[in-house]
């Protein structure tokens, strides 16, 4: 049986996969391990680690209630990464995918998880040189947890939505918002969590999939949402790495908040058919973002996902007020207001310059904030 | 007029275009030979071997003669290098990244200071040893180059082993220029000899190589960001820069070393996009090769074994001592540091060139001069790159 650890209601944490370029061509360059080595060389006490390939770091907050303090510990955690990377002639950069990198170009990182995992996976692992946005939210008992998940499924199109920014993959244009989500699809335990009641319930799927020698613990899973009994917490996997650390606390400040809605509102049962409409969404949202159609499930009834998130911001406006997330909320309502999303600015800047690597600098240059 | 007057008479040498073929195909089949049985040897090193085997030294199937008139395409992939070297730099971060500066600057001027003292120790004359030293600064930009694309080498030690060479480059030049000047006065030219004559060479040199770097970036931005487009005007200027530099008597070393910074450094509007031309290096860089291979001399090494050995362990030793001794200031380990050393190994070929300019002046001069460096590069074209792939591999910084 897996032990939930459980943790305080509506903690939160976040953890940012960045891309490290080189300040030549902007293309991606294995610098990991040079980076770590001169950040650890002070006492920083920051999570800040590898990734599957060398051109990946990752970076995740402590556990927060205030997500403004969560702000202020990524600016902090970025002044250091910057620093390190100006020392190196390194950018880093936010986006869900490197717009012109060559997969079989990156190397894996030396560790022997990752070693095992590339030997397992082939292509797959190198093409896995995707970069994502993790929330993690806390969770009182698994049951809880359980709950929750299913109901923030239905949210699912809206962070895909809000985070987009992998128009561009491989070199050329994939017409999508999110062409990130993709390449995860191709893992066989990737997609969404099986329609299980409750904590133990997930359990006796667990130890299935355990005896059958499918999966031997929680990271096997690649779905896009899961319960994650170690930390305590409700991980949702779905969000590129926005370009700015701003962007990146309002998601958390929005799953944040949607908790504490659905934690409070004890009469929304999670429902069956969600599975129904999870696939077909989640595509309109990676091909169309803002403009994609959303299904409800339950009514029927299809509206845009533009006008889903207004509705739903609107919804969750007096639990934000209690929570004090009102200005997150508000930075993305101005989002989708404006119609301005990371994948529109990527494109428009490319649309402006004509070449990628340019992008790629420009990108670099708002996420270090230089 | 004969019956048979459309048959050609049977040359006596080949002609340039069939000698850049053979020069071509020689060097491919050598490479191809060479690794099927040694494959960690970079193909450099098997590039300079088969070009030794074909040069004057041992079959002499291209002869001193052709080796000359192919000079015109080594000089463009020469060019080449020496540009993309300038793009890889990025002087205002060197400017901050004082380690590394301090780390270039202090191994060359030491490598300079002990060769000259050896030197002169086996009695060569300090004018000579001031030159032959001053060229011992020099690491080879296309061995480095080549053998950093060869195994995809990305990383703190293969940046910093950049950097190092293009400021022992540029230095050499310094240093070598002031020897000619000294020249200059010992056989007594005129005082415009003596002291313009360094001047005309860096800051012309500079100069030229600042136009055309405001050429690109200003033809650039009017042509947009078409990389195709920007290739051609690339390589064009490339080959321009070379040809003026050689009609104006220039350095082209300089003057492509500072196009390639400026044009990188100073793009306000960042109009350039990076030009990729490993497209085209693959082929120069066997042309450059086999015809440094080539031009290899065996001969003085008879008598000149003992002074070279001498040179190449000190310099060796001086560039791993230093790079180990400087390795926290460039916050990497002693092990990475000793590895950068190693790195450096290879001896610019360049120098031949440079020699010849000397050599020019002053024959009477130059003999010494040219025996000690032909013999030096003999066994360095051929062990340096060995070193390279070496120390790149070593520190993990090479793809697998």
């Amino acid at each position: 049986m897996l032990e939930f650890n459980n943790s305080t209601p509506l903690t939160m944490g976040v953890e940012l996969e960045l891309q490290i370029v080189n300040r030549r061509d902007y293309n991606l360059t294995r610098g990991s391990d040079d980076l770590l080595q001169i950040i650890n060389k002070t006492e920083h006490g920051y999570d800040i680690k590898p990734e599957i390939t060398e051109s990946m770091i990752e970076i995740a907050t402590s556990v927060h209630t205030d997500h403004v303090e969560m702000l202020a510990e990524l600016r902090a955690m970025r002044k250091l990464l910057v620093a390190a990377a100006d020392k190196l002639n390194l950018g880093l950069a936010g986006g869900g995918a490197h717009p012109f990198q060559h997969w079989e170009d990156q190397r894996i990182y030396p560790t022997d998880r990752y070693r095992l995992v590339s030997e397992l996976y082939g292509y797959l692992a190198k093409q896995f040189t995707v970069y994502g946005q993790h929330i993690h939210i806390g969770c009182p008992n698994g049951d809880e947890a359980i709950r929750l998940a299913h109901l923030l499924a239905r949210t699912m199109p809206h962070f895909i939505t809000l985070s987009a920014s992998s128009p561009f993959y491989q070199g050329v244009d994939t017409t999508f918002q999110s062409s990130r989500l993709t390449s995860i699809n191709a893992f066989p335990l990737s997609g969404t969590m099986p329609f299980v009641s409750d904590w133990e319930a997930f359990n006796t799927y667990f130890d299935k999939m355990s005896k059958l020698g499918i999966v031997a613990s929680m990271k096997d899973f690649y779905w896009d949402i899961r319960p994650k009994p170690e930390y305590g917490t409700v991980e949702i996997r779905v969000c590129d790495t926005p370009l700015a650390i701003e962007t990146a606390v309002a998601l958390g400040a929005y799953a944040q908040t949607l908790s504490k809605y659905f934690f409070a509102q004890r009469e929304l049962q999670p429902n069956a058919d969600t599975a129904l409409t999870y696939s077909y969404n989640r595509f309109q949202a990676c091909r169309f973002g803002l403009n994609g159609a959303l299904i409800n499930p339950v009514t029927g009834m299809q509206s845009s996902i533009k006008d889903d998130i207004l509705h739903t911001l609107e919804t969750i406006k007096d639990v934000a007020e209690e929570l004090g997330t009102v200005d997150a909320m508000e930075l993305l309502r101005h989002r989708v207001l404006s119609g301005l999303s990371d994948a529109d600015w990527l494109r428009a800047s490319y649309g402006k310059s004509g070449s990628l690597s340019d992008v790629v600098r420009q990108q670099s240059g708002v996420w270090m904030a230089q | 007029m004969t019956s048979h007057s459309f048959f050609p008479n049977m040359p006596h040498a080949l002609n340039v275009l069939t000698a850049t073929g053979l020069l071509l195909i020689a060097g491919v089949l050598g490479a191809h030979l060479l690794r099927r049985l040694f494959p960690q040897v970079p193909a450099i090193t098997a590039y300079v071997l088969t070009g030794l085997l074909i040069g004057p030294s041992v079959l002499n199937l291209i002869d001193v003669a052709l080796l000359s008139e192919i000079n015109l395409l080594v000089d463009l992939a020469l060019g080449l290098v020496l540009f993309e070297l300038g793009r890889r730099v990025d002087y205002k971060w060197l400017l901050r990244e004082k380690g590394l500066l301090i780390t270039g600057v202090a191994l060359s001027m030491t490598t300079f200071v002990a060769l000259f003292i050896l030197l002169t120790q086996f009695g060569v004359t300090k004018l000579v040893a001031s030159m032959v030293a001053a060229l011992g600064m020099a690491t080879s930009p296309a061995v480095i180059l080549n053998v950093v694309r060869e195994v995809k080498a990305e990383g703190k030690i293969t940046e910093r082993m950049l950097n190092i060479v293009v400021i022992g480059n540029a230095l050499a030049f310094v240093v070598f220029s002031m020897g000619l000047a000294a020249v200059h006065v010992e056989y007594e030219a005129g005082w415009e000899s003596y002291i313009l004559h360094p001047f005309y060479l860096l800051l012309g040199s500079s100069a030229l190589g600042w136009i055309i770097s405001r050429l690109l970036v200003w033809i650039g931005q009017w042509l947009g960001r078409d990389s195709q487009a920007q290739l051609i005007l690339v390589l064009a200027l490339i080959a321009s820069t070379v040809g003026i530099a050689v009609m104006l008597n220039l350095s082209a070393l300089i003057a492509l070393l500072v196009f390639g910074i400026a044009s990188r450094s100073y793009d306000a509007r960042h109009a350039i996009v990076e030009p990729d031309l490993s497209q085209f290096s693959g082929l120069f860089y066997v042309a450059l090769f086999v015809f440094a291979g080539a031009k290899l001399e065996l001969s003085h090494l008879l008598d000149l074994w003992p002074v070279v050995l001498a040179f190449i362990a000190l310099r060796l030793l001086i560039a791993i001592g230093m790079t180990t001794g400087l390795a926290r200031l460039n916050g990497i380990t002693l092990r990475k540091g000793a590895l950068l050393g190693l790195g450096l190994v290879p001896l610019s070929g360049f120098n031949i060139i440079m020699v010849q300019h000397a050599v020019g002046y002053y024959p009477q001069f130059g003999a010494q001069l040219t025996a000690l460096v032909v013999s030096i590069l003999v066994i360095l074209e051929l062990l340096g790159p060995i070193c390279t792939r070496y120390a790149l591999v070593a520190s993990g910084e090479a793809k697998n």
